[in-house]
């Protein structure tokens, strides 16, 4: 699947935006949609809506800061 | 598609004296190779004349409403006062350009540059309704080739190895896509009542609406069942353009920095670029 069929896909499904907010990678391999890893971490940074310049300081991805503690995602 | 260059853009893409920011991009590049700036000074130069001419260009050729200065000249002129331009950047590009042996290469990249970039124009005003990958594919044949120019020309100022310019010429294109997204935005905001193709963020539309109509929710498949060859701007907006926008900056600028990593060995240019392509464009 192509990143803009999957960005249109969270615009305009709300369940599938949820989870994809919650857990990007595991709702995408739920569903067996395969993106490039560097589109795949593009769209996480996209998401989570955070400006890329307040993590760049620190060396962390925006990969990194989804995976940190704070971020995990609620299992419901 | 427009290319905004020379005309302070609408986005405050612009410096303090209102001048484009990166007009500086060929002694940044050459700063960060580890060359003094002041060799690509006429580089520059060329790169800003040429920067110029094609702005003009691109206008007239869109049929763009022209700038207040050749508004009364009209179209003829205004291309006339371009093609002088494209000689005036070649008249800049003297033997003496950059080094010795960087300005006979630097010369014949500018002018292959200008064939890639009206290749690019003339798909551009030549394709009816390009597909999301062709819009991708012209705005790295102009924006894109004219940003990776301006890179390599300055880092080929400070001598380095051609392996070490094509880092430069990576994320020049980078930039200039980044820059491309910034004009399309731009233009959106002046609405869609009677405008023509308006690049990426229609493109974009037009690809998932194509290829998506099953996956729509009721709100938007309602709406888009009748959709108007040009949509409701609520509507662009809802199809998630900008996220999709937002996904490819971000590719873009990591990109982008990762051939900086690569490419760098003074930090003085290197971080005026880290932060150049990090904030184009302003914001989406």
């Amino acid at each position: 699947m192509k990143l803009e069929q999957i960005v249109h896909r969270v615009a305009t499904d709300a369940n599938f935006a949820a989870a994809a907010r919650r857990d990007l990678e595991r709702t995408m391999a739920r569903e067996g949609i395969e993106l490039a890893p560097a589109e795949l971490a593009a769209l996480q940074a996209a998401l989570w809506g955070t400006p890329e310049g307040a993590i760049r300081p620190s060396g962390a991805t925006p990969l990194d800061v989804w995976h940190s503690p704070q971020f995990e995602p609620q299992n419901s | 598609m427009r290319q905004s260059l020379m005309a302070p853009p609408a986005d405050s893409e612009a410096d303090a004296g209102s001048r484009p920011r990166w007009l500086q991009l060929p002694l940044l590049c050459c700063q960060a190779a580890g060359g003094d700036p002041g060799l690509a000074e006429p580089v520059a130069a060329a790169w800003a004349v040429l920067y110029a001419a094609a702005h003009l260009l691109d206008s007239v050729e869109d049929g763009d409403a022209p700038e207040p200065w050749w508004k009364p000249l009209g179209p003829g002129p205004a291309s006339n006062v371009a093609t002088g331009l494209i000689a005036t950047c070649a008249l800049l590009l003297t033997p003496d350009t950059g080094r010795p042996r960087a300005a006979e290469p630097i010369r014949q990249d500018f002018f292959q540059t200008v064939l890639q970039m009206s290749s690019g124009q003339h798909r551009d005003l030549t394709l009816a309704s390009p597909s999301l990958e062709e819009c991708w594919q012209v705005a790295e044949a102009k924006s894109g080739a004219f940003f990776g120019l301006a890179c390599r020309a300055g880092a080929r100022c400070a001598g380095i190895d051609e392996a070490l310019v094509s880092h430069y010429s990576t994320y020049g294109t980078c930039l200039g896509l980044l820059v491309q997204i910034g004009d399309d935005l731009a233009d959106l905001s002046g609405g869609l009542a009677g405008r023509g193709p308006l690049g990426i963020p229609m493109a974009y539309y037009q690809a998932v609406t194509a290829a998506g109509t099953a996956e729509r929710s009721d709100r938007f498949g309602a709406q888009a069942e009748n959709a108007p060859t040009q949509p409701s701007l609520e509507l662009l907006e809802s199809s998630g353009m900008r996220l999709y926008l937002r996904a490819k900056a971000h590719e873009l600028r990591e990109k982008g920095h990762r051939a900086l990593e690569r490419a760098t060995v003074s930090a003085t240019g290197a971080d005026e670029l880290s932060r150049l392509i990090q904030s184009t464009p302003r914001s989406i």
